[in-house]
């Protein structure tokens, strides 16, 4: 699987390369031009000498503080509702479509509303928020009645009930939704840092470049983003096949 | 002794319907009494009503133990109903836990319990690595493991095959022995109630009444197609066909 992986990068790499060289234009670069954006950065900072590794650490800062806040509200949130059904059919009118503003839309507001690290960390808690109290509504209501039949059979009450039945058999889906809301919380983290006034963060130095015309170190931010993505998930993914060990995969 | 004397009716939107009305049923301790009906016929109702899972609309089921104390009361389902994020040990000592069990105890009890059903050995297995028959051998050990006053169990076998079905019996029986507790067994199959228990139940009609209280008098490990069995059997096929209404009716 790792030869094949390395085989479509290495297809992709020529399919780019030859469309940057049909195009012609210094507004799309070839992967070369890319690769020395790349040791630009790394070597000798960005414009204003900031590190790559400056950048990183300041987003994924603002990212885990923004998602903290997230995982706190949408599973607390996300508990009362799914365990409360009558609170969610009463504030469904507002809650769902909420859901279904881009964290995008939000920047006006946070820009009146909101200074400093809070813009930041309220984008990405918008953007974290929803996928993890939506997954932890649904994990509660797939937990089986059964279960909670028999603990009830067995003499349960309602706090064993919540703690020992419905939290670890939600847990599954609480995890996944958190797994899929720190994603879109490090999606947003360009739309974030476009608000606020720090000079470091990666969507900082994307939109720096951006003003600069420098379409390569502009994807040296957009490469750099993608692979942060795919690694925390990755990670999340390994810690998920760990503690749900007990979950017989389904393979189709 | 439980006595039983209860009337169930459900009012859903499509029209009251009426299970039962003032059913009759007394059961003395430590006997083994299997309930007989055809699907829909309400027995699960009734257990569920002597569980405590359920609410009867009037009367209600008294528990008259001996010294008085409250009943510890095992139930085992048609599915086994293990926590699937639960070890084979840690899914046994489920209501010991929920009673608040001590520690040393719980353990001495549970390791005992497994001995017993023959799951030594498979003490950090998880769920989904057993099969069915495995899987309701872990709920009837979970069930036995509190030491119940009373034993109710609902179809615990439906979902087995034939083979796997006989020798749950077998080991069901053999359990039952060591503590003979009293247990209430709800099962639609004939031969499965000749074979275990001392007293069978025949439930028919809606609403559902007792068609026939039938003393199985043999002695154990029984056959399964002994003569004295299949005479058995013969009788409560006869009742449960008898007078059985085909169409529910609406109270």
């Amino acid at each position: 699987m790792l030869a094949l992986n390395v085989a479509v990068l290495a297809a992709a790499w020529l399919v780019w390369d030859f469309t940057a060289r049909a195009a012609h234009s210094s507004f799309f670069p070839a992967p070369a031009s890319v690769g020395r954006a790349f040791r630009e950065i790394l070597s000798a900072g960005d414009i204003q000498g900031y590190q790559l590794w400056s950048h990183i650490g300041a987003s994924l800062f603002r990212v885990l503080v923004g998602f903290a806040a997230a995982a706190v509200t949408g599973v607390a949130l996300g508990m009362l509702l799914g365990l409360k059904r009558g609170v969610y059919d009463a504030t469904k009118s507002i809650l769902e479509p909420m859901r279904f503003i881009p964290p995008i839309a939000w920047i006006p507001l946070a820009i009146v509303l909101l200074r400093g690290f809070s813009r930041y960390a309220f984008i990405i808690w918008i953007g974290a928020f929803f996928p993890i109290l939506v997954g932890t509504m649904a994990g509660i209501q797939r937990v089986s009645p059964l279960l909670v039949e028999v603990s009830k059979a067995f003499g349960a009450r309602r706090p064993f009930i919540v703690l020992r039945v419905v939290t670890p058999g939600a847990l599954p889906e609480i995890v996944a939704g958190m797994r899929i809301g720190l994603g879109v919380g490090w999606m947003c983290i360009v739309a974030a840092e476009m608000i606020g006034g720090d000079e470091v963060g990666l969507g900082r130095l994307m939109m720096n470049y951006a003003d600069l015309l420098r379409v390569d170190m502009v994807i040296v931010g957009m490469i750099t983003i993608g692979m942060i993505g795919y690694g925390t998930n990755e990670l999340v993914l390994l810690l998920e096949q760990r503690l749900f060990a007990w979950r017989r995969a389904v393979k189709v | 002794m439980i006595s039983i004397r209860a009337t169930k009716r459900f009012t859903e939107q499509a029209g009251a319907l009426s299970v039962f009305e003032d059913l009759q049923l007394d059961i003395p301790e430590g006997e083994f009494v299997c309930i007989v009906g055809r699907s829909g016929c309400g027995k699960s109702t009734l257990l569920r009503i002597i569980g405590g899972l359920e609410t009867a609309t009037a009367g209600g089921v008294t528990f008259g133990w001996s010294g008085g104390r409250t009943a510890q009361i095992g139930f085992v389902f048609q599915e086994p109903g293990l926590f699937p994020w639960r070890t084979v040990w840690d899914n046994v000592k489920l209501g010991l836990e929920i009673r608040g069990e001590s520690r040393p105890s719980l353990a001495r009890r549970v390791n005992d319990m497994l001995e017993i059903v023959g799951l030594r050995g498979f003490e950090r297995y998880y769920p989904y690595q057993l099969s069915g028959g495995m899987a309701q051998r872990v709920a009837i050990a979970r069930a036995f493991v509190i030491e119940p006053d009373l034993l109710l169990m609902d179809e615990p076998f439906a979902a087995l095959d034939t083979h796997t079905r006989a020798d749950m019996h077998v080991e069901l029986l053999r359990v039952w022995q060591t503590f003979k507790k009293t247990v209430v067994f709800v099962t639609h199959n004939v031969d499965e109630a000749v074979f275990l228990a001392d007293r069978v139940i025949v439930l028919a009609g809606r609403p559902a009444s007792i068609r026939a209280d039938v003393g199985i008098d043999l002695p154990r490990p029984r056959r399964r197609f002994g003569t004295d069995e299949i005479a058995h059997q013969e009788e409560i096929v006869k009742w449960l066909g008898a007078g059985s209404e085909p169409l529910p009716r609406e109270a």
